[in-house]
C-alpha cells in the first residue's frame, strides 16, 4: 500500500516537471493558434457562391500553415465555417458561432445587409476585422471603427467595367436598358452605371426595378425589351435570373448578346434553373486577377490540385483576404482581434518588402520579426484607401459560351 | 298508446364534471303522443333535449330509442337512428335555399327519396313550397321554425323534439305554431317539446312533465298538469295570469 | 358567413332583402375593369394594355388558385391556414419526389396532389382536430398555423435542402396571338385555374358532399345535429384544399420555373388578400379576388416604375375593402 502510493506521487511530480520544461523550454518565439472563421453562403439565394469560397478559405488556410511550417514559425491556423444563409438575421447567428469558436477574424459574407448585421451585432464591439465579398458602397459609409477591409472592389469600380465592357461590344454613346432586382446592391450599381455611362455620353432609355418575390415577372420583362435599347444591365442573382431571364425569352424580343451582368451573376457554370436562351452569349464583369503572374499560376494549381468545385469569381480575394488576416495575426504576434485588425496596413505597406503566396515562408519570417512587409496577393497589391476599400482592381470581362463562363480580356479600372 | 318510442331511465348529465344539471330524469314518450316538457328557468329543460340528440354527453342513466340504447353516440349517428331535433334558435342554413335546407334535412337517410319527402314537406307546410327558392336568412322567425322542423322532419324522424318553438315569436305567430305543432303530430310525428309557454303547450299536449333542479317534480295528462294549482304556483308562476 | 349568425339573432322577426346590394357588386366590379381598361387603351395604346392585361391575369390565375383551398378552410372550418402556403410547396417538393423515384412528370403531379392532399388531412388529424378538443381558442389557433407553417417549411429543407429546384418544363416557349406574348406554361396555368375555379364552385353548389360543406360552413351546430357526418366533411374539406393547394403550387413551380422551399411564404400574403378580397369561403371569389390583384399590379407597372407593383396590390385590397367588406362574393352582411 505505502509503497505504491509512493510511487504514484513519484509518476505524478515526474509528469508535472516534464509538462513545465515542454512549456517554457522550446518555444522561445511566441506561439501562435489562430482561429478563421469564414462566413458562407452555403444555403440561401447565393448558394452557388458557398462551395467556391469555401474551398478558397481551405486552400489559404492550408497555405498559411505550410507557410508556418516553412519558416519554422509555431503557428497553428483552424478554420471554422458557418452558413450565412444569404439573410442578415443568420449571417450574425452564424458570425456568433464563429466567435465562440475563438474566430479572430472574418472573411464573408457575401452581401451588403449581412455584412452590416454581422459588423453592428458583434465584429465591431469585438474589434474583429471583417473581410467582406459584398461589394456595394454603402459600406464605406458606415461606422466600422477601421474592421471593414475589402479585397473586392466596391461597386463604383464595377459600374465603371460594365461601362468598358458594353463601350468595347457594344460601342459608345449608345442606348442602355437597366433592370435591378429592388435591393441596395442593384439600386447602388444601377446609379454608378447611369451616371458613368451619362458622363461618357451614353443613354439611359429605361430603369426597371422589380421585386425578387412576385408571381410573374412578364411586364417588367417586356418594359425592359420595348425599349428598343443597343445594350440590357440586369443586376440580378441567378435565383430571381432564373425567372426574369425566362420572362425576358418569352417577350420573343430578347437577345442575350446585348446582356451585360455584373459579378453577382458571375458562375463557372450556368444554373439549370436558368433558361440557355437567357444567358448564353451575355458578357459579365467581375473582379478578377492580375493575369499571367507567378501567383496566379500557383493559385490556379493549387485549386485544381485540390479537386472539387471549378474555379469562379473572387475566390483569389477570398484567399488573399484569408492570407492577409494570417500574415497580419503573424505580425501582431497575437491572435487577438484587435491586435490584428491594427496590423493590416503594417502587412500591406506601400515601399516595404514584396511578398507573394509563392514565398509566403519568407513573408512569416520578416512579419514575425515585427517588420512592416507589402503581401502581393493572387488578386493583386493592396492599397487599402482609408475606408478599408482597395483603390483599383483589374476586372475581367467574361462571356457564357454554351452555358459556360469564358473569360475574354481584362479591364484595369481606377 | 301503443309502443314506448323514447325512454330515459334516471338521465345525469351536465357541460363540464362535476356540475351536473339533470340529476336523474326519467321519462316516456309513447308513439304518436305530444309531451310537452316544462320548469322554472334553469330546470334542464333544454340540457335534456341536448343530451337525447347527442349535444351533451350523458353521464349516467340510460337512454332508449325504440328499444335501442343510444346514449353516448354522435349527434349524427342519434339522427339516422330515428330522432329529430329542432334547436331554438340559429336553426335553419341562413345562406342556403329551403330545398337545401331540406335536402341537408335528408342526408341520415337518402334511401326515402328526395322528391317524395320534399312534397310530403311542402304539403304540411305550404309556405314552404310557394317559397322554395328563397334564401332561409330572408325568412320571418315563424317560417324559420317550419323550416327548421320540416328539416328535421325530413328523415322521418321516429319522435321530433322541439326546443321552445314558440321562442322570440311574436304572439299573433304563437298561435300559429302551436297549431302547426299539432297538425305536424296528426300527421304521425310523435313529439317531445319544451316550452315557456307553458300553459298553452300543456293543453295541447297528451302528457306533461315538470322538471325541477334537473328532476322529475311532476307528471301526468297534459291539460290536466296546467290545471294542477299546485304545479302552477310552484313551478309555473303567472300561469294563469 | 361569420357575422350571418349575428345578423340572424338580431332580427329573428323580419324579412330580409338582402339579395340585391350581393349580386350588383361582381357586375359593378365588371364595369370598373371594363372602364380602367378602355383608359389606359387610349393613354398607353392597345397593345401594351393587352399585354399587361394577360401577364395579370397569369399572376392573378397563380394566386387565385392557390386561394380556392385557403378560402375553403377559412370559410368553412374558420380556420386561418398560415400554413397553406406551405401545402402548395409541399405539392411542388412532392413532384420531384415522385419523379426522382422514376414517374413521368404528369403522374408524379398527380400523386404529388394525391400525397399533399393526405398530408392536409393528417395535419387535421394530429394538429387541429386534438386543438379542437382541448378548446383552443382563436389565437391558440393561430398561433398553432404558423408554428405548423415553419415545420412544413423546415421539414421540406431538410429532405430536400433549400437550393434552388426547377421541375424541368419548358419555360421559355410562348404563344404568340397578335401582339401578345403569353407563355405556353402560363397559359396552362391560367385556363387551369379558371377550369378548376368552375369545378370548384359547381361542386360546392350542387353536389351533394359540396352542400354539406356549405351548411358545415354556415351552421357547424346545426349541421351536425342535421346528421351530417360533420367528421367526413372535415376530413373532405382538408384533403380538397390540400389537392387544390398542390395543384396551384405545381402549376407556379412550372409556370414561373424555378422555386425553393420560401415560395409559399412569399406567396402567402397574396393568397390571403385573394381569399379576403373575393369573399371568404367562395370558390369564384378566391379566384376573381386573385385576378383582381394580378391585373391591378400588372396595369400599374404601365403608370409607375414595377417596383411598386407589390404595394399596389395591397393599396388596392385596402381600398376595395373599406368599399366593400365582405369581398367581392361574400354575404352581404344585414343591418340589425
Amino acid at each position: 500500500m505505502g509503497v505504491s502510493l509512493k510511487a504514484g506521487l513519484l509518476a505524478g511530480w515526474t509528469a508535472v516537471s516534464i509538462l513545465a520544461v515542454t512549456a517554457t523550454g522550446p518555444a522561445a518565439a511566441a506561439s501562435l493558434d489562430l482561429t478563421i472563421g469564414a462566413l458562407l453562403e452555403s444555403t440561401g439565394p447565393l448558394s452557388e457562391l458557398g462551395p467556391p469560397h469555401e474551398k478558397a478559405t481551405k486552400l489559404a488556410v492550408e497555405a498559411a500553415n505550410k507557410a508556418a511550417k516553412d519558416a519554422g514559425f509555431d503557428a497553428t491556423v483552424t478554420l471554422t465555417s458557418a452558413d450565412s444563409q444569404g439573410d442578415p438575421q443568420a449571417a450574425l447567428s452564424a458570425a456568433r458561432t464563429l466567435v465562440d469558436k475563438n474566430a479572430a477574424c472574418i472573411v464573408g459574407p457575401a452581401t451588403t445587409p449581412e455584412s452590416i448585421s454581422v459588423l453592428n451585432g458583434i465584429t465591431l464591439q469585438r474589434k474583429i476585422s471583417l473581410w467582406p465579398t459584398a461589394t456595394s458602397t454603402r459600406l464605406r459609409t458606415v461606422k466600422d471603427g477601421g474592421t471593414i477591409f475589402r479585397t473586392v472592389p466596391a461597386d463604383d469600380l464595377q459600374a465603371k467595367a460594365l461601362v468598358l465592357a458594353i463601350e468595347k461590344h457594344i460601342g459608345k454613346g449608345k442606348n442602355v436598358a437597366i433592370a435591378y432586382r429592388n435591393e441596395p446592391y442593384g439600386d447602388a450599381l444601377s446609379k454608378g452605371f447611369t451616371k458613368n455611362w451619362e458622363d461618357e455620353g451614353g443613354k439611359v432609355v429605361a430603369t426597371v426595378v422589380y421585386d425578387p418575390q412576385q408571381a410573374s415577372f412578364d411586364s417588367e420583362a417586356g418594359q425592359v425589351v420595348a425599349s428598343n435599347a443597343d445594350a440590357y444591365v440586369v443586376i440580378d442573382y441567378p435565383e430571381t435570373y432564373a425567372k426574369f431571364g425566362a420572362a425576358l425569352v418569352r417577350t420573343g424580343k430578347f437577345d442575350a448578346k446585348k446582356l451585360f451582368v455584373p459579378d453577382a451573376m458571375a458562375f463557372a457554370k450556368v444554373p439549370d434553373s436558368i433558361p440557355g436562351e437567357a444567358i448564353n452569349g451575355a458578357y459579365g464583369v467581375a473582379a478578377g486577377a492580375p493575369t499571367g503572374t507567378e501567383s496566379v499560376a500557383l493559385f490556379n494549381k493549387l485549386w485544381d490540385e485540390a479537386g472539387g468545385v471549378p474555379n469562379t469569381s473572387l475566390t483569389a480575394n477570398i484567399f488573399d483576404a484569408t492570407i492577409l488576416c494570417f500574415l497580419s495575426s503573424v505580425e501582431a504576434g497575437s491572435a487577438e482581434p484587435g491586435a490584428i485588425t491594427g496590423k493590416v496596413r503594417s502587412v500591406t505597406q506601400e515601399g516595404a518588402p514584396q511578398f507573394t503566396i509563392a514565398n509566403l515562408g519568407d513573408a512569416v519570417k520578416a512579419a514575425s520579426a515585427g517588420k512592416p512587409i507589402d503581401y502581393v496577393g493572387v488578386s493583386g497589391a493592396f492599397r487599402f484607401m482609408e475606408n478599408g476599400d482597395p483603390s483599383s482592381s483589374p476586372y475581367d470581362v467574361f462571356q457564357y459560351q454554351d452555358g459556360k463562363q469564358v473569360t475574354i480580356e481584362q479591364v484595369q479600372v481606377q | 298508446m301503443s309502443g314506448e318510442v323514447l325512454v330515459t331511465r334516471d338521465l345525469v348529465a351536465g357541460y363540464v364534471p362535476q356540475v351536473d344539471i339533470l340529476n336523474g330524469v326519467s321519462i316516456v314518450v309513447a308513439e304518436g303522443e305530444i309531451v310537452t316538457v316544462v320548469g322554472p328557468n334553469g330546470a334542464g329543460k333544454s340540457t335534456l333535449l341536448k343530451a337525447l340528440i347527442g349535444l351533451v354527453a350523458p353521464k349516467g342513466g340510460s337512454i332508449l330509442l325504440a328499444g335501442r340504447p343510444i346514449s353516448g353516440l354522435p349527434p349524427s349517428a342519434i339522427v339516422r337512428q330515428g330522432l329529430g331535433y329542432v334547436p331554438q334558435r340559429e336553426n335553419v342554413f341562413e345562406s342556403m335555399p329551403i330545398e337545401e335546407n331540406l335536402e341537408i334535412g335528408l342526408k341520415p337517410r337518402p334511401g326515402l327519396g328526395l322528391r317524395r319527402r320534399l312534397d310530403a314537406m311542402y304539403a304540411l307546410f305550404p309556405r314552404l313550397g310557394e317559397r322554395r327558392r328563397q334564401v332561409a336568412g330572408s325568412l320571418s322567425g315563424g317560417e324559420r321554425q317550419m323550416l327548421a322542423m320540416a328539416r328535421a322532419l325530413m328523415p322521418e324522424p321516429k319522435i321530433l323534439l322541439l326546443d321552445e318553438p314558440t321562442a322570440g315569436l311574436a304572439p299573433r305567430f304563437v298561435d300559429l305554431m302551436f297549431e302547426q305543432v299539432a297538425a305536424v303530430n296528426r300527421s304521425g310525428v310523435t313529439i317531445l317539446m319544451v316550452e315557456q309557454n307553458a300553459a298553452r303547450a300543456l293543453a295541447m299536449s297528451h302528457r306533461g312533465y315538470v322538471l325541477d333542479l334537473g328532476r322529475n317534480a311532476h307528471e301526468g295528462a297534459g291539460p290536466a298538469l296546467a290545471r294542477d294549482p299546485k304545479v302552477a304556483d310552484l313551478y309555473l308562476g303567472g300561469l294563469h295570469g | 358567413m361569420a357575422g350571418s349568425n349575428e345578423a340572424g339573432k338580431a332580427d329573428a322577426l323580419q324579412p330580409h332583402g338582402a339579395g340585391t346590394l350581393r349580386l350588383s357588386r361582381p357586375v359593378l366590379l365588371l364595369l370598373v375593369i371594363v372602364v380602367l381598361f378602355a383608359a389606359l387603351v387610349a393613354l398607353y395604346g392597345f397593345d401594351a394594355t393587352a399585354q399587361a392585361t394577360v401577364n395579370g391575369l397569369v399572376a392573378g390565375g397563380y394566386l387565385g388558385l392557390g386561394a380556392i383551398g385557403l378560402s375553403l378552410i377559412l370559410g368553412i372550418l374558420k380556420l386561418v391556414n398560415f400554413a397553406h402556403g406551405d401545402l402548395l410547396v409541399a405539392g411542388a417538393y412532392f413532384t420531384i419526389l415522385f419523379g426522382w423515384l422514376g414517374l413521368p412528370l404528369v403522374v408524379a403531379m398527380l400523386f404529388a396532389m394525391i400525397a399533399t392532399a393526405a398530408l392536409a388531412v393528417l395535419t387535421e388529424k394530429v394538429v387541429w382536430q386534438p386543438l379542437r378538443q382541448a378548446g383552443a381558442g382563436t389565437l391558440q389557433l393561430f398561433l398553432s398555423a404558423i408554428g405548423l407553417a415553419l415545420v412544413l417549411r423546415f421539414g421540406i429543407q431538410f429532405f430536400a435542402g433549400s437550393q434552388v429546384r426547377t421541375l424541368g418544363a419548358d419555360i421559355v416557349s410562348s404563344i404568340t396571338i397578335g401582339p401578345i406574348h403569353l407563355g405556353t406554361l402560363q397559359a396552362v396555368a391560367l385556363v387551369t385555374g379558371l377550369v378548376v375555379m368552375a369545378v370548384v364552385g359547381l361542386a360546392l353548389r350542387f353536389t351533394g358532399i359540396g352542400k354539406e360543406m356549405r351548411a358545415f360552413a354556415d351552421n357547424r351546430a346545426l349541421a351536425e345535429v342535421s346528421g351530417i357526418n360533420t367528421r367526413r366533411i372535415i376530413d373532405v374539406t382538408w384533403a380538397a384544399s390540400g389537392f387544390l393547394a398542390a395543384l396551384a403550387g405545381i402549376l407556379y413551380a412550372v409556370a414561373i420555373g424555378s422555386f425553393n422551399p420560401n415560395f409559399g411564404v412569399t406567396l402567402l400574403l397574396s393568397l390571403f388578400a385573394a381569399t379576403v378580397l373575393g369573399g371568404i369561403g367562395n370558390a369564384y371569389g378566391a379566384l376573381i379576388g386573385g385576378l383582381v390583384i394580378g391585373l391591378s399590379q400588372e396595369w400599374s407597372t404601365l403608370l409607375l416604375n414595377a417596383r411598386w407593383k407589390p404595394a399596389v396590390g395591397f393599396a388596392l385590397l385596402i381600398l376595395m375593402l373599406l368599399l366593400m367588406p365582405q369581398g367581392i362574393f361574400g354575404k352581404a352582411r344585414r343591418r340589425s
